[in-house]
C-alpha cells in the first residue's frame, strides 16, 4: 500500500487528490493537508467583491467531501519537508501544524511514499509598504473574507459619490512582479458596472493600474486574437473595451508604496509618480508558502528544493537566460522534482523557469515584470497529470512520470467578467493555445495556434462564466460523474 | 496618464451593430452553445 500526501487543496491539489483516489481506490492512502477548512472557487471572488454574490456561494467545506471519497484530511499547514526521511526512517516525511479540527497548534510528522506540493501562493502584501487590507490602505479580492471587506468599502465609496463627491477608484496590482492581472481587469470592469448601476458613473473615475507592458498582456505576453470581426491585436482589442467603458489605464507600473489615499509607483524610467485614490483594490504579489526542507541528518536543503521565491523546483530549465534566449522547452512537463521522482510540485507551487511577458526594470533595479499565471485550467491539468503519473508509477514500480502538462503545450480558456447579471452581464471569453507562446514553432502567429487563440465579448461569455461557477463547484464537490467535467 | 491612455482614447469603439449583437439574447444563446462546446473540446485537448 502506497501513501500519497497532497499539500494544498486548491484547484491543483484538490484535483490531484480526487484523481488519485478515483484511480487508486481503497488499495492506497491519499492524504490531503490544507490549512483551510473550505475550498474556494476564486474566479467568482470578484462578484463577492462587488456585493453581487454572497461569500458562501464561492466556498464549500472540504471535510465532508474527503470523508465521502475516502481521502484522509488534515486541516494543517506544512512547514517542513524531509524528502529523504529522518533518523528514524528513510521514508519521506512532512511536518505539519494543525490549524483546525480541534487540534490547533499540534505538530505531527506525516510519512509518505509520494508527495504532491500544491500549496498555492502566500499572499505577499508585505512586499509593498501600505498594501493590503491588514494594516494597509487597500482592499483585496484574493480570499472570500477579503472580497466581503472590499464590497463593504466599495458600497461606502459609492455612497459618498451618491452624496455628491467625485471619487477615483483604482483597481490593479500592488507590485511590479504581481500576477493574476486578469482578476484585477475583471474587478475594474465590475466596479465600473456598479457605478453605472448606482447612477453615479459621471462622478467617478475608474483607473486600471497594472505592471503589464501593455493592455491585454495578462502575464502571458499578450495575444493575437481571432474574433468574430477578424484577427486583432490583444492590446488594441482591450484598448477599445477600456474606451467603451470609460476606464483609464496606467500600465508598465510597479507600485512601490501605498499611503492613505496615495499610491506611489514607478515606470521603467524610475521617476517616482503618485496616483491619488479614494478606493483602491490592488492584488498582492505571490511567493511560495514558508516551508523548509531537511535531509536525513537534519541539515537544511531548502535551497536545493526551492527557488528563492519559495516555489519548488521541478523539471524546468532554470539556467539564467535573456528574454531573447527563452524557449518553450524551458517549461516543465512532468512537474517532478529533480533527483526525487516521487515528489511533484503543481499549480502555483512550482517555480516557473522565467516570465512569459517581457520584463522591464528601472535603473535602480525595480522589476516591472508580470509573473506567469498558473492558476485555474492549467493548475487543474497539472494536478491531474501528476496524479495520473503517480498512479502509473505505483502500478508499475517505475520512477518515470507518464503524463505531461507543459504550459508550452497546454491550451487555456479564460473568461474575464466585465459585468454581472443575467441580462446585463458581459464577459470576454478568451482561449489560447498554448499558454506559453512558442515563437520557434509558430513565428508568424505570436507563438500560438491562431485557430485556437480566439476571443469574444458578450452576454454569452457571462452566462458561460456563471455556468462554469456551478460546474466547477459540482466537480470539486466530487458529485456523481464529476470526473467527466474537464479541467 | 501615459501612452496607454492615448491608445485608449484613440481606440475604435464597437459599431452599433456589434453592440446589439453582444446583447441580443437569441444570438448570444447561440454563441453560448458554440463557446461552451469549443471550450469543452479545448479542455479535452
Amino acid at each position: 500500500m502506497a501513501r500519497i500526501v497532497v499539500l494544498g487543496a486548491g484547484v491543483a491539489g484538490h484535483t490531484a487528490a480526487l484523481t488519485l483516489k478515483r484511480r487508486l481506490g481503497r488499495r492506497h492512502d491519499v492524504v490531503v493537508v490544507s490549512p483551510n477548512s473550505k475550498w474556494n472557487w476564486i474566479p467568482s471572488n470578484i462578484w463577492v467583491g462587488v456585493g453581487r454574490m454572497p461569500a458562501k456561494a464561492v466556498v464549500f467545506p472540504l471535510a465532508p467531501v474527503y470523508r465521502r471519497t475516502g481521502i484522509e484530511f488534515h486541516q494543517a499547514k506544512a512547514f517542513a519537508i524531509r524528502p529523504d526521511g529522518d533518523a528514524e526512517s528513510p521514508q519521506g516525511a512532512v511536518d505539519i501544524e494543525y490549524t483546525g479540527q480541534d487540534r490547533r497548534g499540534e505538530i505531527v510528522r506525516l510519512r509518505y511514499d509520494y508527495l504532491v506540493n500544491a500549496t498555492g501562493p502566500a499572499l505577499n502584501f508585505a512586499a509593498t509598504p501600505g498594501l493590503g487590507p491588514d494594516g494597509g490602505h487597500t482592499v483585496s479580492v484574493c480570499t472570500p473574507s477579503h472580497a466581503v471587506e472590499a464590497a463593504e468599502h466599495l458600497a461606502t465609496a459609492i455612497g459618498r459619490v451618491r452624496d455628491g463627491e467625485r471619487l477615483r477608484f483604482v483597481v490593479g496590482v500592488g507590485h511590479g512582479t504581481c500576477t493574476c492581472e486578469g482578476a484585477a481587469f475583471e474587478y475594474a470592469f465590475n466596479v465600473e458596472q456598479e457605478l453605472e448601476r448606482a447612477g453615479v458613473r459621471d462622478r467617478a473615475e475608474v483607473v486600471y493600474l497594472s505592471n503589464e507592458p501593455e493592455l491585454g498582456d495578462f502575464g502571458v505576453g499578450g495575444m493575437q486574437f481571432g474574433t468574430p470581426a477578424g484577427p486583432v491585436d490583444g492590446a488594441d482589442w482591450m484598448a477599445s473595451m477600456f474606451r467603451e467603458r470609460g476606464i483609464k489605464a496606467v500600465t508598465r507600473a510597479a507600485v512601490t508604496a501605498v499611503d492613505p489615499g496615495v499610491i506611489h509607483y514607478v515606470h521603467e524610467d524610475g521617476a517616482p509618480r503618485e496616483l491619488a485614490f479614494d478606493f483602491a483594490m490592488l492584488l498582492p504579489p505571490f511567493r511560495g508558502v514558508p516551508m523548509r526542507a531537511y535531509d536525513r541528518e537534519g541539515a537544511e536543503i531548502t535551497a536545493e528544493l526551492f527557488a528563492p521565491s519559495g516555489f519548488m523546483k521541478v523539471d524546468a530549465d532554470y539556467t539564467p537566460k535573456t528574454p531573447q534566449e527563452w524557449s518553450a522547452d524551458d517549461w516543465p512537463s512532468t512537474y517532478q522534482v529533480p533527483g526525487r521522482p516521487n515528489h511533484f510540485a503543481v499549480g502555483i507551487a512550482f517555480a516557473p523557469p522565467h516570465a512569459i511577458s517581457m520584463p522591464l526594470q528601472t535603473p535602480d533595479g525595480v522589476a516591472i515584470a508580470p509573473a506567469p499565471p498558473r492558476t485555474g485550467m492549467p493548475s487543474g491539468a497539472m494536478g491531474k497529470a501528476a496524479a495520473l503519473s503517480i498512479a502509473d508509477m505505483i502500478a508499475t514500480g517505475s520512477d518515470v512520470a507518464t503524463h505531461r502538462a507543459s504550459m508550452a503545450e497546454l491550451p487555456a480558456a479564460c473568461i474575464a467578467s466585465t459585468g454581472t447579471g443575467f441580462a446585463r452581464g458581459s464577459a470576454v471569453a478568451m482561449t489560447m493555445a498554448p499558454i506559453v507562446p512558442d515563437f520557434a514553432r509558430r513565428p508568424t502567429t505570436h507563438g500560438r495556434d491562431p485557430e485556437h487563440t480566439v476571443g469574444e465579448v458578450g452576454l454569452a461569455a457571462h452566462w458561460l462564466k456563471r455556468m462554469l461557477h456551478t460546474a466547477f463547484l459540482y466537480k470539486m464537490k466530487a458529485y456523481p460523474l464529476w470526473h467527466l467535467i474537464p479541467e | 496618464m501615459t501612452d496607454v491612455q492615448a491608445a485608449i482614447d484613440a481606440a475604435p469603439l464597437p459599431t452599433p451593430r456589434e453592440r446589439r449583437r453582444r446583447r441580443n439574447p437569441f444570438i448570444q444563446f447561440g454563441r453560448f452553445v458554440a463557446l461552451g462546446w469549443g471550450m469543452f473540446r479545448l479542455a479535452q485537448h
